[in-house]
């Protein structure tokens, strides 16, 4: 008897509460970039497809339910393919999130993104933006139009991320395919499979079912808050190449691009462990 | 840059992309090889 008694007690104080802060909905704002989840296509049962046609405010209409979560917030930061993602929308775009992430109505923020890119952008959010606030990344790998789209599923999961408080903390975190993912450790894996991105090395940091959120574990490397890069105080990103190595040796590639005077650094994609040519070997600390 | 005297470090676990990120950014704050190979070891 007493055990019902408790019960009821919890469930009525529960529906006061739930009463009391019924208007209290956390507010999420979405910072669109396009990418195949803005995409449209030619016929349901084709992948042929125009990235970054849509709208943000046309595309979250198919994510039916997410307006339960979050009062939401739209800002169409770009309408890009991811490949064509470059330095002015990057600092547009880090620049966008920040004011956002300032604004102490705003509890997390969403940026949809094409699936190309999606890593590097996560991962320069993750060292340059300063907060503790969720900030999720995710995307489609089906244009809206097709068969089983991705994007509503994708965007539904995203905006419950960025509404918790689970995923506070925890840097930039991509969301696609009822996986979290921290931004470091994740990459796109395959080109056409919805389950494509994932953390090899480390495995994802939990996964999101119809929007609830079940953690594992969390990034330790240091990410947002505890690092030296600003995005206020970024105006410029020096030109880095990345040259990739294979059978016979990138010598003289490896010149070339050394000896242009607006190349400030080099990133050599080496062979297994990160092997250079014999010659350059040694040069490996 | 020349060649013959290129310091290499190490990305970690960085695929080529993000270690182009992380080097980016920390070359807006330092040339300093023990810095830069620093950064790696952190982010």
């Amino acid at each position: 008897m007493r055990i019902k008694t408790a019960t009821a007690f919890v469930l009525g104080l529960t529906m006061y509460l739930n009463g009391l802060f019924a208007d209290e909905k956390p507010t999420v704002a979405i910072l669109a970039t396009g990418g195949t989840i803005a995409g449209t296509g030619t016929s349901a049962s084709s992948n042929a497809y125009s990235a970054g046609d849509m709208a943000i405010n046309t595309l979250i209409a198919s994510a039916h339910g997410v307006e339960n979560l979050a009062n939401l917030k739209f800002n169409q930061v770009a309408n890009i393919p991811s490949p064509d993602m470059n330095d002015e929308v990057w600092l547009k775009l880090a620049k966008a999130a920040q004011e956002y992430l300032d604004d102490d109505s705003i509890s997390g923020i969403v940026i949809t993104h094409g699936t190309d890119t999606m890593e590097e952008t996560a991962y320069f959010l993750n060292l340059v933006l300063k907060t503790n606030k969720p900030v999720i990344i995710t995307g489609a790998m089906r244009p809206a139009t097709a068969l089983s789209a991705d994007d509503p599923i994708d965007l539904y999961n995203a905006v419950a991320a960025a509404a918790s408080e689970e995923a506070k903390g925890k840097g930039v975190l991509i969301v696609m395919d009822d996986r979290i993912f921290d931004a470091r450790d994740c990459s796109k894996t395959n080109t056409s499979t919805l389950d494509t991105f994932q953390s090899w090395n480390s495995g994802a940091l939990g996964y999101i079912d119809f929007g609830h959120i079940k953690f594992y574990k969390a990034p330790l490397r240091k990410h947002t808050m505890d690092t030296e890069f600003n995005i206020k105080e970024i105006k410029f990103l020096p030109k880095v190449d990345i040259v990739s190595e294979y059978e016979g040796g990138i010598t003289d590639i490896l010149k070339f691009v050394a000896s242009r005077p607006d190349v400030k650094g080099i990133v050599v994609a080496g062979v297994g462990d990160g092997n250079l040519y014999n010659g350059y070997r040694q040069a490996y600390v | 840059m020349d060649i013959d005297k290129l310091m290499f470090n190490t990305s970690d676990s960085l695929n080529s992309e993000k270690a182009r990120v992380l080097l980016r950014l920390i070359l807006t704050k330092t040339n300093e090889y023990d810095k830069i190979k620093k950064a790696f070891d952190t982010y």
